[in-house]
């Protein structure tokens, strides 16, 4: 007890004592041993007190045989039935088994979801700026497959277009697509057309206005993605550093589209534009920023998915257009028909000829990615510090940074149910107090009555 | 044979013996009549609340424990609450009924004669317990009639042994100038 109690009057002390005293002598207690403190002998004690005592135990009710038979069947009777207690417990148990697994689930839950993001999202804390999260997988394969691709295309187009001319039954038939191409499920699209006997001309495809047709949703994404680095080096690095760029661009199987390097001065330092697949991108921007203490990095990305649909659809409906004026022309025997087809198939080829390089293009942006890099020996106030950039490795400090963000959250969690949970404890205990005093004067109340 | 060494081990670390709620409440099932009678004043809800007490505590024998207090005052803490339970059914207050006159049963207000000093002085207490509050009435059945120590009542009323001391010395002075007074 926090206070102690307040101590009866010394006389009040010495009455109970006697009456404990008296109660003991007229239960007959044979060597009961006096209560009082101070030892005085049962023959000493007031007689009023005494006889007091007697007549109240005489009015004392007595239990009747009838009563106490009775009572003794009520007994066997509750010996007999069975204890509910047993199915509540179950009961109980579950109810604490399903409350043990929903506070392990929560806890559980959260931590887990944090050590995920731990493990894939440290790029986040990277300055970017993406316009759309680039694609991994078939749509880097595909990219990477399209870059010899591409600059074989050429090849394989000239064999397609001699076999159209040879095709037995005279029907055009437009090309399959190139090994490198975009089809998503990597069908050949066959496009046949028949020509009446009498026809002389074959209708243009529409101008070649690039209106994307969305791509269906499964197929690989073909993402342009561009960065944008800033590494600050020592004023006597960059001659040093320059090289090092040189080197991990090679390495990387990539090249310097242009590069400027000042190595004495106020503004010593470098620009380079580097250009490497596009599955090295990540690690090429590691291993630059690298090189010196890295102070900014942005990154952006294109996806051209549609795009690059919309160009493959047009080539096969140009090249199916140019098929059959090829038919047409071979077929022309009138001098003044003949050069109408020619004109036309000049026409046709030279726009399939742009669709084509248009297409190349895109398949060379997407293959691979463009780092804008700058060394600078310059210390500015704009030249915030960046977090490290993550190559996709996990390691001891990326560990290490899961379990402070486990810890983070957990003590948050802790700290929420804390502010919320402590106040309602409060409450509820200071409810069940409440609750049991008006029970206990309830009781009082209804003896008192009786 | 061989012996089997047998160790004993320390007393905390024993487990304690369950309770044995049919001989507590054989033992003070009187007590607990005289309590409960004194409590509800009708024999026959006595009987209902001694039989609901012996029906709860081997439910909640589970529940005793020792460090708490005695079992006598744990049992009688369970009378309690069945004499309230039983009150609040019955709806009734002070309604005071008597059996039919038995012979058996002495009836001390009608054979109280009016001269005998002593006979005077135990219908005074009588009436003088009937007549208190029930608290005061419920602090008579514990002590007097059931021999619970003040501890004890202290346990079953819910409250601090030196609170339950003044009412007890509040009720004996009362009941003393009962007696005075009708003498």
């Amino acid at each position: 007890m926090l206070r102690s109690e307040p101590r009866l009057p010394q006389d009040v002390l010495d009455e109970l004592d006697r009456l404990d005293a008296a109660l003991h002598a007229d239960h007959g207690g044979a060597g009961a041993p006096s209560d009082r403190s101070d030892g005085t002998a049962p023959d000493d004690l007031d007689r009023e007190l005494l006889a007091l005592v007697a007549d109240v135990r005489a009015a004392r009710p007595e239990l009747d045989p009838g009563t106490r038979m009775r009572l003794e069947a009520r007994v066997q009777d509750a010996k007999a039935t069975p204890d509910p207690r047993t199915r509540r417990f179950t009961a109980d148990r579950r109810w604490r088994a399903g409350l043990a697994l929903a506070a392990v689930a929560a806890v559980a839950i959260p931590v887990g979801g944090v050590v995920l993001d731990g493990g894939n999202g440290s790029n986040g804390d990277v300055v970017a700026e993406m316009s759309a999260q680039p694609t991994s997988g078939p749509g880097r394969a595909s990219d990477s497959a399209a870059a010899p691709g591409a600059t074989g295309g050429s090849t394989t187009e000239s064999a397609e277009d001699s076999s159209e001319l040879r095709s037995p039954d005279g029907m055009a038939q437009a090309p399959s697509t190139t090994s490198g191409g975009s089809s998503a499920d990597g069908e050949r699209d066959r496009f046949s057309r028949q020509l009446s006997p009498g026809a002389t001309t074959v209708a243009p495809s529409p101008p070649d206005v690039p209106t994307p047709k969305q791509a269906p949703l499964g197929a690989p994404r073909q993402v342009i993605r561009d960065v944008e680095q800033t590494v600050r080096i020592n004023p006597g690095d960059v001659a040093k550093s320059a090289e090092r760029v040189t080197t991990i661009v090679q390495d990387a199987g990539g090249y310097l589209g242009s590069s400027e390097v000042r190595e004495r001065g106020s503004a010593a330092g470098g620009t380079f534009q580097v250009v490497v697949p596009t599955g090295r991108l990540d690690a090429t921007v590691a291993a630059l920023s690298k090189i010196g203490r890295p102070v900014r990095l942005e990154r952006s990305s294109s996806d051209v998915t549609d795009q690059a649909t919309s160009l493959d659809d047009q080539l096969k409906d140009l090249r199916a257009d140019r098929a059959a004026a090829r038919l047409a022309l071979a077929r022309a025997v009138d001098p003044g028909k003949r050069a109408a087809r020619r004109r036309e198939l000049t026409l046709l080829s030279s726009r399939v000829a742009g669709l084509q390089g248009r297409r190349d293009q895109l398949r060379r942006q997407t293959s691979t990615s463009r780092i804008d890099l700058r060394l600078t020996t310059s210390r500015s106030a704009s030249d915030d510090a960046a977090p490290p950039v993550d190559d996709g490795s996990w390691g001891i400090g990326d560990a290490w940074d899961d379990a402070g963000r486990v810890l983070e959250v957990g003590g948050g969690v802790a700290l929420v149910g804390g502010v919320v949970l402590v106040p309602l404890a409060g409450l509820v205990g200071l409810g069940l107090l409440v609750r049991r005093r008006a029970a206990a004067r309830s009781r009082e109340g209804t003896i008192d009555a009786a | 044979m061989s012996e089997t060494a047998t160790a004993v081990l320390p007393s905390a670390m024993t487990r304690p013996q369950p309770l044995d709620v049919e001989a507590l409440w054989r033992s003070c099932a009187d007590d607990l009549h005289a309590y409960a009678c004194t409590v509800v004043r009708d024999p026959s809800a006595a009987e209902e609340v001694v039989a609901v007490t012996f029906e709860r505590a081997l439910r909640r024998r589970g529940r005793f424990d020792p460090r708490r207090g005695e079992p006598r005052a744990w049992i009688f803490g369970i009378a309690r609450n069945a004499a309230v339970d039983e009150l609040r059914r019955r709806g009734r207050g002070a309604e005071l009924t008597h059996d039919p006159p038995d012979s058996a049963v002495s009836d001390h207000a009608d054979q109280l004669v009016e001269r005998d000093e002593a006979a005077r002085r135990a219908a005074a207490v009588a009436r003088a317990i009937d007549a208190l509050p029930g608290r005061d009435r419920e602090l008579v059945g514990l002590k007097f009639h059931a021999g619970l120590s003040n501890a004890e009542i202290a346990q079953v009323l819910g409250i601090s042994t030196t609170n339950a001391g003044s009412r007890l010395h509040r009720v004996l002075n009362h009941l003393r100038e009962a007696v005075r007074a009708a003498l």
